[in-house]
C-alpha cells in the first residue's frame, strides 16, 4: 500500500505559487507590486518585500516604504482565472486535485508516486509542469514551491519551504509532527497556507496565535505537546484544529465514511446558459438544498466537488475544501471561480452550461457549528455579537470577553472567560457547557453561592488578616490559623473588624500548564460592614481572591 | 370604534421580564429605556440578579467593570450564572486600561448593541457623557443598570440594600450559605412610591429569593408599602 497509514492523515503533494493575486494582476518580474483589499496588502513582489512592504501592512504604510511600488487591485475571479492554467497542466499528471484557492493545489500521492517513481520524482515532475504552464509569469511572486508530506497542513509548509529553497521538500512519511515541530507557531495563522481558514475563522486564528505567543508557545512542537481536553477547554474550536494542525494532522481527523453517491445534488438547466450568473444562481439553490439536508443528519459539508456538463458533452470537475464547513455562499463563489476559469484558455466550453452537480466528498459532524442551542440566531443574537465585534474594535481584543467552561476549583469556575473575538458565534451554547467527559464535581471547589466580584491573577490584591491584638493571623502547615482573625485590610485600604469566618480549607490548585501547581488555604471573612470576601493565604502571604458583592 | 382602531401596545414590548422574588419592587417588569442605579454591599449581586430575568427571556447582558471600589476585580461569572444570567448570552467589558473617551465610545456601543448593561463608572468620567446617554438608551429600549453611581448621574429610580446580614458562617465555622438584605426602591414619577422587599440575595442555590412573601401586603393605591419584617434568624 502507500507509505501513509490507514489511520493517519493523507500523503498529500502541495503546489504553491507564492503571492498569487501579484501574480495573476500581472505585476513584472522584477516590480515592486502588490494587491490591495479594505486598504491593506494581499500580497506582495518579492521586490517590493525587499523594500518591506509585507502582506497585512496597510496602504499609506506601504506607500511609505516604498514610495514607486505599484498598487494593483483585489479581484478574486481574476485570481481564480488565471490560476486554473495550473490544475489544468496537473491533471495531465494526476487525475483528483483539490484547489484549496487560487494559487494552492493539492492531491493525495499515493497513486501517482507509485507511478512516477516515488515522491521526489514527483515534486520534479509536478514543478516542471508547473512552471511551463505558468511560463513568463512562474517566478513573479516568488518560485514555486513543492512540497510532500502528511496531512495538508504540513504539505502546505514543506511547499512554502520549497519556494524558499526553491527546490521540492519532501518530508518522510509519519515524520510532519517532527518536520513542524521547531517551526514557529505563527504559522498557524498563515493566511496563505491555510487558506480554507478564511472569513470569521481567520481573525480567531490571528488571535490564537497571538495569544500562543504571549503563553511562550513559540514552537508548533510546543503546541502540538498540549493536552486536547486543556486545549479544547481554553481555546475551543479554533483551538482544537489549530492544535491538530500544529501536530502534523490534518484539521479534521480523516473521515470514517465517504458520503454515499446519493447524497448528490444536481439539476439539469433547460434551456443551457452561457453566463456564469444564471449558472451561480442555480448553484445558489442546489447548494442550500445540499446544505439543508446534510444538517438534518447532524453532518457540515468540507470538501466538495462541483460538476459542470455543457450541452455538447464537455465536463469540468473540480473538488473544493473549505475547514470548518462550507456555507452556501462559499459554495456558490467555487462554482463561479470554476466557471471563470473555465471560460477562458484553449480548452474553453463551445457550448452553454446544462448541467450542474453537487458531490459531497467529505463530511463532518457539525457539532460547534451547528445553529445555537436556541434553534438559529435570533435577531437580538445577531445585533449583540455585531455590537460585541464593534467593541473589539474600540477597546481591543482583550477587553471584550465571553464565558467559556473550563471546570476547576477557582472563585469563578467552572467558568473562565475568553477574548470574544477567538469564540465562535455559534458554538455559544455548546461552550459554556460542561462537555460530556466533564463529570465532575470538583472536589474543593467553592462551596454555593459563589461570589460576584473576582480578583484573578494580577488583580489579586493583597490582604492582611489580624488578630484581636493586631498580630498577623497565618495559616500553619497543617492547615489551623494561629489565631482568631479580628481585622481585615484590603490593599491599602484601613482594616475592616470582622464579624464572623468560615474555613480555612487547604485548595491544591494545578493550573492546565501542569509545572505549576499551587497550594493554598481559603478563608470566608464578613466583616462588619456587610461585606463578605474570600481571602486566602499562600506561602504566608494573603490575597483576596474575592468579594462577595 | 374607535377603541377598536386606537394603536394597541403590548406590555411585553415596552418592558423586560424581571426575576420572580423582584416583582414586588418591579410589579410591571423592568421599563425598557430607563436607567436603574443599584447601591450598598450587596450592589452588584442585586444588579446580576436584575439582568437574570430579562437573560432568561433571551435577552443579552454586557457586564461593564463590575469590580472597581479600590480594588480591582472581574466579574464572578459563577455568581452571575448562579443568578440566572445565562452564560450564552453575556459579554464583559473588562475597562481597566481604558481612557474616559474610550469608555464611553464603549458603553455607547454596548447601549446600541445589548438590551442590559450594568456597568459600574469609572473613575474620571464626567456625568455629561452619562446624560449623552439617556437620548441613546430610550431610542435602544435598552435598561441601564449603574453600580454605585455618583450622585450627580441621571437615574429612573435607586435600588439600595441595607440590613445586610449572612447566614451560614460563624465564628471558624460553616461556610456562607445566603445573605438576607432589605431591598428598597424608590425613585421619580411612577416609581416615587417606594417599594420594599426582603430577600436572599444570592440564596443558597445562588439565585435571588424571596424572604416569606406572604409578609408582603398588597399595595394599596396611594398609600406607602409597609412590609412586617419576619423575625431573623442569628447566623
Amino acid at each position: 500500500m502507500g507509505p501513509s497509514r490507514a489511520d493517519g492523515p493523507p500523503r498529500l503533494l502541495t503546489v504553491w505559487c507564492p503571492q498569487w493575486p501579484v501574480v495573476a494582476a500581472g505585476a513584472g518580474a522584477e516590480e515592486a507590486a502588490v494587491v490591495l483589499h479594505a486598504n491593506r496588502v494581499v500580497a506582495a513582489t518579492p521586490a517590493a518585500q525587499a523594500e518591506g512592504v509585507l502582506p497585512g501592512l496597510r496602504r499609506r504604510d506601504a506607500q511609505r516604504a516604498c514610495p514607486t511600488v505599484t498598487l494593483l487591485v483585489h479581484d478574486p475571479v481574476r485570481d481564480a482565472r488565471a490560476f486554473e492554467a495550473v490544475p489544468r497542466a496537473l491533471e495531465d499528471v494526476v487525475a483528483r486535485l483539490e484547489v484549496a484557492r487560487p494559487g494552492l493545489v493539492r492531491f493525495t500521492t499515493r497513486g501517482p508516486s507509485r507511478y512516477h517513481g516515488g515522491d521526489e520524482a514527483l515534486a520534479q515532475r509536478v514543478g516542471e509542469v508547473v512552471r511551463a504552464a505558468l511560463g513568463a509569469r512562474a517566478g513573479v511572486g516568488g518560485p514555486v514551491g513543492v512540497g510532500v508530506a502528511d496531512g495538508r497542513f504540513a504539505s502546505a509548509i514543506a511547499a512554502r519551504r520549497a519556494s524558499e529553497g526553491a527546490r521540492p521538500v519532501v518530508v518522510a512519511a509519519g515524520g510532519s509532527g517532527a518536520f513542524l515541530a521547531p517551526l514557529p507557531s505563527a504559522l498557524l495563522a498563515d493566511v496563505a497556507l491555510v487558506p480554507e481558514l478564511d472569513g470569521p475563522t481567520r481573525v480567531e486564528r490571528l488571535a490564537l496565535v497571538d495569544l500562543l505567543a504571549r503563553l511562550g508557545l513559540h514552537a508548533l512542537g510546543s503546541v502540538a505537546a498540549l493536552d486536547p481536553v486543556d486545549v479544547v477547554g481554553r481555546f475551543g474550536t479554533v483551538g482544537r484544529l489549530a492544535h491538530r494542525q500544529a501536530a502534523g494532522l490534518d484539521e479534521l481527523p480523516p473521515a470514517a465514511d465517504v458520503p454515499p453517491p446519493e447524497w448528490a445534488v444536481g439539476t439539469e438547466i433547460e434551456p443551457p446558459v452561457h453566463e456564469a450568473g444564471p449558472v451561480a444562481f442555480v448553484a445558489k439553490s442546489l447548494a442550500d438544498d445540499l446544505l439543508a439536508r446534510l444538517a438534518g443528519r447532524g453532518l457540515a459539508c468540507v470538501q466538495v466537488a462541483v460538476v459542470v456538463e455543457t450541452e455538447h458533452g464537455e465536463r469540468r470537475v473540480r473538488s473544493w475544501r473549505r475547514v470548518p464547513a462550507f456555507s452556501a455562499a462559499a459554495v456558490v463563489e467555487r462554482v463561479r471561480w470554476q466557471l471563470d476559469g473555465w471560460g477562458v484558455g484553449t480548452d474553453a466550453p463551445s457550448g452553454g452550461v446544462c448541467l450542474v452537480r453537487l458531490v459531497p466528498e467529505e463530511v463532518v459532524p457539525a457539532s460547534g457549528h451547528q445553529l445555537s442551542f436556541w434553534g438559529g440566531s435570533t435577531q437580538a443574537d445577531e445585533r449583540a455579537w455585531r455590537a460585541t465585534a464593534r467593541l473589539v474594535g474600540h477597546v481591543g481584543a482583550a477587553a471584550v470577553l465571553v464565558p467559556v467552561w473550563r471546570g476547576g476549583r477557582g472563585p469563578g469556575a467552572p467558568w473562565g472567560l475568553v477574548e470574544a473575538a477567538t469564540a465562535d458565534p455559534e458554538g455559544r451554547a455548546a461552550a459554556v457547557r460542561p462537555p460530556v467527559a466533564d463529570h465532575g464535581p470538583w472536589p474543593g471547589r467553592l462551596p454555593d453561592p459563589l461570589p460576584a466580584l473576582v480578583f484573578a491573577g494580577d488583580d489579586r490584591s493583597p490582604a492582611v488578616v489580624g488578630g484581636i491584638r493586631g498580630e498577623a493571623i497565618m495559616v500553619s502547615g497543617r492547615g489551623g490559623l494561629s489565631g482568631d482573625p479580628a481585622t481585615l485590610a484590603v490593599a491599602a485600604a484601613a482594616p475592616r473588624r470582622i464579624s464572623a469566618w468560615a474555613g480555612p480549607w487547604p485548595v491544591e490548585e494545578r493550573w492546565w500548564d501542569a509545572s505549576t501547581a499551587r497550594r493554598q488555604a481559603r478563608l470566608q471573612v464578613v466583616t462588619d460592614d456587610g461585606s463578605a470576601w474570600l481571602v486566602a493565604c499562600e506561602q504566608g502571604r494573603w490575597w483576596v481572591e474575592a468579594c462577595y458583592a | 370604534m374607535r377603541a377598536a382602531v386606537q394603536p394597541v401596545s403590548w406590555a411585553g414590548d415596552q418592558t423586560l421580564p424581571v426575576a420572580e422574588a423582584l416583582l414586588p419592587l418591579f410589579p410591571d417588569g423592568l421599563r425598557r429605556g430607563e436607567v436603574l442605579a443599584v447601591e450598598g454591599p450587596a450592589a452588584v449581586s442585586c444588579a446580576l440578579a436584575l439582568a437574570a430575568g430579562p437573560s432568561a427571556a433571551g435577552v443579552w447582558t454586557i457586564a461593564v467593570g463590575l469590580g472597581g471600589a479600590g480594588v480591582v476585580g472581574g466579574l464572578g461569572i459563577g455568581a452571575a450564572v448562579g443568578m440566572g444570567v445565562a452564560p450564552e448570552r453575556l459579554v464583559v467589558l473588562d475597562p481597566t486600561r481604558l481612557d474616559p473617551p474610550a469608555w464611553a465610545a464603549a458603553l455607547t456601543a454596548a447601549v446600541d448593541g445589548f438590551d442590559v448593561v450594568l456597568v459600574r463608572p469609572a473613575v474620571g468620567v464626567s456625568p455629561a457623557v452619562w446624560r449623552r446617554l439617556g437620548p441613546r438608551l430610550r431610542d435602544r429600549g435598552g435598561v441601564l443598570v449603574g453600580v454605585d453611581l455618583p450622585g450627580g448621574w441621571e437615574r429612573a429610580s435607586t435600588v439600595r440594600a441595607t440590613d445586610v446580614s449572612w447566614e451560614g458562617v460563624g465564628r471558624g465555622h460553616g461556610h456562607l450559605q445566603a445573605r438576607r438584605v432589605l431591598l428598597e426602591r424608590a425613585g421619580r414619577g411612577a416609581a416615587s412610591r417606594p417599594r420594599r422587599a426582603e430577600v436572599l440575595l444570592p440564596g443558597p442555590d445562588g439565585r435571588v429569593t424571596l424572604v416569606e412573601p406572604s409578609a408582603v401586603p398588597q399595595a394599596v393605591p396611594g398609600a406607602p408599602v409597609v412590609v412586617e419584617l419576619p423575625a431573623r434568624r442569628v447566623g
